[in-house]
């Protein structure tokens, strides 16, 4: 008897957690957008909120080294200032052009990729400089 | 001897003495600039025994670094360091050296440009970095080639054979002369500037090319099997039997290809 009980009980707990992962996998996909979405609208917001969602994310960590440049800079002779600057000058104009193409087309997959590879570079030279 | 010829010879003499003075006023300065100059700059020059497949790590601060290979079972590293000057301890472990700029001065913040000039066996794989500065290597046919320059700076990698080769900087043109070994890597990244690459007619090579400007020639390596991407900033597409790997990514400068 007692083994039964617990053989109906770990069915329930399985049932249970499979339901359970079942129901937010399709959530998530109808929000991702990996299913069909028949309204282009809908289509368009989902892509354009991920990727401002993943952005407020890399400029979270953005914010935190930025920071840590800020503190270290004064101790920079002028001549490493200025570079510093000019090369996230160019970055940052990489950022915007990436920006610029996903606002007129939020599926353009190049324009994804250079803002992300543009993303971490500028993570890169804020690091690497923040050890300065 | 009469006066105008005495104020003649008198205005004669005025003017060597003027002129001597100069001189004598030029080479001292001169002397002195020069004193200045070899009191701002510090020479350093060690040796290494090594193997011939011996492994190069070097993270640098500001300056130029140049590797080149040389037939001998030891290393070469000669230095300049500028004022005020930084401290590097080089460290040799059983599979290479590490002279890290870097580690050595974290926090100093200000220190003076330390030019590098390396010279190692053919057989070595050399991992070189520096926040600001042109890299400079040449004929390595070792397992690794890399080459960071943080900031600005342009890289130059030329006769080189590895069968890994990481070239990446955010302004400046890069320069790649070698030939893609079968089964190796390539990756190669410009945030501006000018991307060359020239290797044999015969390269066999998958490449993976994105460059938003558009200026993008394959040359001769091009054929009709290749995929062009958004607009014709990213290629993608095998020359020959496809047999190494090649990404090049440029943000906003231009990507050739030549013909060696």
């Amino acid at each position: 008897m007692p083994q039964l009980a617990s053989l109906v009980a770990a069915i329930v707990v399985v049932v249970s957690l499979t339901t359970i992962v079942g129901v937010r996998r399709w959530e998530s996909e109808g929000v991702n957008g990996s299913s069909p979405i028949s309204d282009p609208v809908t289509a368009l917001s989902a892509a354009r909120s991920n990727i401002t969602q993943r952005l407020l994310q890399q400029r979270q960590t953005i914010d935190y080294w930025n920071q840590r440049v800020e503190l270290n800079k004064a101790r920079w002779s002028p001549q490493m200032r200025e570079t510093f600057d000019r090369n996230m000058r160019v970055i940052d104009q990489a950022v915007a052009d990436s920006l610029n193409g996903l606002n007129q087309n939020p599926h353009d997959e190049v324009s994804e990729e250079m803002l992300n590879a543009a993303m971490n570079e500028k993570l890169s030279l804020l690091k690497e400089f923040a050890d300065l | 001897m009469s006066t105008g010829s005495l104020i003649a010879r008198y205005g004669f003499f005025r003017a060597r003495v003027f002129s001597t003075s100069t001189v004598i006023a030029f080479l001292c300065l001169a002397g002195a600039l020069g004193a200045t100059t070899s009191l701002a700059q510090q020479h350093v020059t060690k040796r290494y025994p090594a193997r011939k497949n011996v492994r190069v790590e070097l993270k640098n601060i500001s300056g130029t670094i140049t590797v080149e290979s040389w037939a001998r079972d030891e290393i070469k590293l000669s230095a300049t360091l500028e004022s005020p000057t930084a401290n590097f301890t080089p460290r040799q472990s059983g599979d290479g050296l590490v002279v890290d700029v870097m580690g050595d001065n974290r926090g100093r913040g200000d220190v003076g440009d330390v030019n590098f000039k390396l010279q190692v066996p053919p057989d070595s794989s050399v991992d070189v970095e520096t926040r600001r500065g042109d890299i400079n290597i040449s004929n390595l046919r070792g397992g690794l080639v890399r080459a960071h320059v943080s900031s600005e700076g342009d890289i130059t990698l030329a006769g080189i054979t590895a069968s890994q080769v990481i070239a990446q900087n955010t302004i400046g043109d890069i320069f790649f002369d070698g030939e893609f070994s079968r089964g190796g890597t390539y990756q190669f990244q410009s945030g501006q500037g000018n991307i060359t690459i020239r290797i044999p007619a015969d390269s066999g090579f998958r490449l993976v090319a994105a460059v938003p400007t558009k200026k993008f020639a394959l040359g001769q390596f091009w054929n009709n099997g290749f995929k062009t991407l958004g607009d014709g900033r990213k290629y993608m597409g095998d020359v020959g039997d496809g047999r190494s790997s090649v990404t090049v990514t440029n943000f906003r400068g231009s990507i050739t290809f030549l013909r060696r």
